[in-house]
């Protein structure tokens, strides 16, 4: 083989345009390409010249790239660019290159919407990483990189600058980059950067460094480190697979990150509704170590930790990439929910309260049909410990979970100041959906309800479909009650309890006469649908009694029918009767409802034996005056 | 000394020879050096190359040494559909000898 060399000490370009187009059949340039190409047959020794530039210099230039076929262009304006030691080797269609020196260099990509392209983009598999297909043409091998003052854009179908970080309009500008030992061809890509700052329009960084090792082999994304402002963000990524098979799986993994992040310093990044949830927070340590080795992966630990909150993971996992086969094994979560978590999670609680600093400690194995969990939540309103298994299935989730409650201040949670604290245990089985089946047996071995104490109630319910059955049996002396309910769903809530009480002190839960009891049987039936609630209650056998005085009822009934059109309220007693009539919604006036039950219940606790109840019809008009009789 | 006669012609004749090939080179580059054979030069090879191409090519000066040193000055290449594609104003070489 001949080896030739071409050797130019200068080449110098100044003040040139070129303009390259790429129509549905080749190039622009082909006919030079075609009016050079020697009518020999290329051989080995004809294609072995190699041409050096020692040094190479280009001012003023501009470059233009048209692809009529796939509706690129590209826009190149160089400043300057000082190439040393600068080498084309023919025969390997390979470019050397000791340094090259770029400055005010502007690159502008605009890629104009074509719907066949999209449709050739190929979908993103778990292999993609490894089919590294740099088709440039020709191979690169440049020692020191230097860009300064420069600036890249890249615009999809129209150009436009947004206010948040958008893949398809891209603007970097004031570019400054020192990158080393780059390495390009067929299938690989290497550099390594030392250095790199720009401006976004809403985000400098200020530093940026890492070592990139791309080939059909691995990835690996070295000492990154990332530095805007406060914000800082070192990783190291390696994927790599051990079989050549372009197939081949992501099988192995391996992820070092830890950053200090200032979400509201990152607001170019996030939409505005997700940095909403997170803008408040300050400074925020993020940790993150794990590998996936042959479709077993280890999350030593993700830390994420604000002023007040953190959350920390450690476990192992399996076939993540499969969300079918994908599971799960001692994943131990311990976490404490301060203020920046609690408003995360506040807009999923529903109507319940939530605590500032709840601890959480749980571990968890499964998959997401079959979730094992354990643990115990810490809060200034009581603890609880779980155990259970959750199944999910279509339509359907099972449930076999017990908890375990000391000291829950259940009125804190769900904001009803009558109940306080309980201890409890519940055993929850069945389903939840479809074919509804659960079932709830469990005891409150204490529970305080308007600020007395309630002991030794046991808890049945059965939910199904249409229903639910709630029996509850209180064996404490002073509150010894069965109370049973039905709930039945259907276009209106209707709800169905029968009670027995006996000895039942309702004057101490009342905070009237503590000796007050009540013994009876009371029926009740409670229907709420969208226009209006309804309800009645029947007893019979009723004896009220306080220390001095027993009343005995042989039957009460009390109605209730509450619209917007109108509410009427009747009581029937053995020798009582009263009655309130409205054209209004009368849960509109709840200082009439208060009054009306105060009075009520005032003369029962004052009734005598003797006292002949007096007939009062109440009839009143919304807005007057309401006065009435007892 | 018939021999060293003989010697003595066929030196000054070979060093008339190698002047005169100096001579010729000097006058060549002298020749080549002068502006209007470069200019003639400039046309001659932009007409070869548009000839070779099959379309248009503009060039407005070359300077060239035969120590190497070439600088092209306003070069203008069409594609056959009229666009320009390649236009530097400055373009100088210095290729280093033996290539």
């Amino acid at each position: 083989m001949i080896k030739r060399n071409l050797i130019f000490d200068k080449v110098d370009i100044a003040d040139a345009d070129f303009h390259l187009i790429q129509q549905e059949d080749g190039l622009n340039i082909q006919f030079i390409l075609d009016a050079f190409q020697s009518g020999e047959a290329p051989s080995a020794k004809s294609n072995a010249v190699t041409i050096l530039f020692k040094s190479i210099q280009l001012d003023s230039l501009h470059f233009k790239f048209t692809s009529i076929k796939n509706g690129t262009d590209i826009d190149v304006n160089v400043g300057r660019l000082d190439g040393k030691e600068a080498e084309f080797i023919t025969s390997s269609n390979k470019i050397i290159a000791h340094s090259i020196y770029l400055s005010k260099a502007e690159l502008i990509v605009f890629q104009s919407e074509n719907p066949e392209n999209s449709a050739n983009i190929p979908a993103p598999t778990k292999a993609n990483v490894f089919n590294l297909d740099v088709d440039l043409g020709i191979a690169l091998d440049v020692a020191n990189l230097n860009v300064e003052n420069s600036n890249f854009s890249l615009h999809n179908n129209r150009i436009t600058t947004t206010q948040k970080f958008d893949p398809t309009h891209i603007q970097l500008q004031d570019i400054q980059i020192n990158l080393t030992d780059i390495l390009v061809n067929e299938d690989t890509l290497n550099g390594d950067l030392l250095s790199l700052s720009a401006q976004m329009p809403s985000f400098k960084l200020n530093e940026g460094r890492f070592a990139l090792q791309w080939n059909r082999q691995q990835f690996a994304f070295t000492n990154l480190h990332l530095a805007s402002n406060t914000n800082q963000l070192d990783a190291d990524l390696k994927v790599y697979t051990l079989n050549s098979n372009e197939d081949s799986d992501l099988d192995n993994l391996e992820l070092n990150v830890l950053g200090k992040i200032e979400p509201a310093a990152l607001a170019y990044f996030f939409s505005d509704s997700l940095l909403e949830q997170f803008k408040h927070w300050k400074l925020t340590e993020v940790k993150l170590e794990g590998n996936y080795n042959q479709g077993q992966g280890l999350i030593k630990t993700l830390y994420v930790k604000t002023a007040n909150s953190y959350l920390q993971v450690d476990g192992k996992i399996a076939d993540a990439w499969d969300h079918e086969k994908i599971n799960w094994e001692d994943i131990a979560i311990n976490a404490k929910i301060g203020s920046d978590f609690k408003e995360i999670i506040t807009p999923f609680a529903g109507s319940f309260n939530i605590p500032d600093g709840i601890t959480i400690r749980a571990l968890s194995s499964g998959n997401p049909k079959r979730i094992l969990a354990k643990g115990s939540i810490d809060t200034i309103w009581g603890s609880a410990q779980f155990d259970g298994l959750t199944m999910l299935q279509t339509g359907n989730t099972g449930l076999d979970v017990k908890v375990i409650g000391e000291k829950v201040d259940i009125g804190k949670w769900v904001d009803v100041p009558a109940l306080g604290p309980a201890a409890f245990s519940l055993v929850a089985k069945g389903n939840l959906g479809t074919d509804q089946n659960l079932e709830i047996n469990g005891t409150i071995p204490h529970m305080e309800v308007l600020d007395q104490s309630i002991s030794n109630i046991a808890i049945k319910s059965l939910t199904r479909k249409d229903n639910t059955i709630i029996e509850v049996a209180i064996d404490d002396p002073a509150y010894r009650s069965e109370i049973h309910s039905e709930i039945l769903f259907s276009e209106s809530l209707t709800i169905i309890t029968t009670m027995k009480l006996d000895e039942f002190k309702v004057g101490a839960l009342l905070d009237e006469d503590s000796t007050l009891s009540i013994t009876g049987d009371f029926k009740s039936k409670l229907t709420i649908d969208e226009a209006s609630l309804g309800g009645s209650v029947e007893g019979k056998s009723i004896l009220l009694q306080n220390h001095s005085t027993k009343y005995l009822l042989d039957t009460m009934a009390f109605r209730a029918m509450m619209s917007l059109t109108g509410s009427e309220l009747e009581y029937y007693a053995d020798n009582e009767k009263g009655n309130l009539v409205s054209n209004f919604d009368i849960r509109d006036s709840q200082d009439i409802i208060q009054k009306w039950i105060s009075t009520v219940l005032q003369q029962l606790i004052r009734l005598q034996a003797s006292r002949q109840a007096e007939l009062f019809i109440l009839t009143s008009k919304r807005k007057t005056p309401v006065s009435f009789n007892y | 000394m018939r021999t060293r006669t003989i010697f003595l012609r066929a030196s000054k004749l070979l060093s008339k020879i190698i002047l005169g090939f100096l001579l010729v080179i000097v006058v060549a580059v002298a020749f080549i050096h002068l502006p209007p054979v470069q200019r003639k030069i400039t046309v001659a090879l932009a007409n070869y190359l548009s000839s070779k191409t099959e379309t248009r090519i503009d060039i407005q000066s070359i300077e060239f040494s035969l120590l190497g040193k070439v600088s092209v000055e306003d070069i203008t290449v069409w594609d056959p559909d009229h666009t320009k594609i390649f236009q530097p104003q400055k373009l100088r070489s210095h290729p280093r000898y033996p290539i």
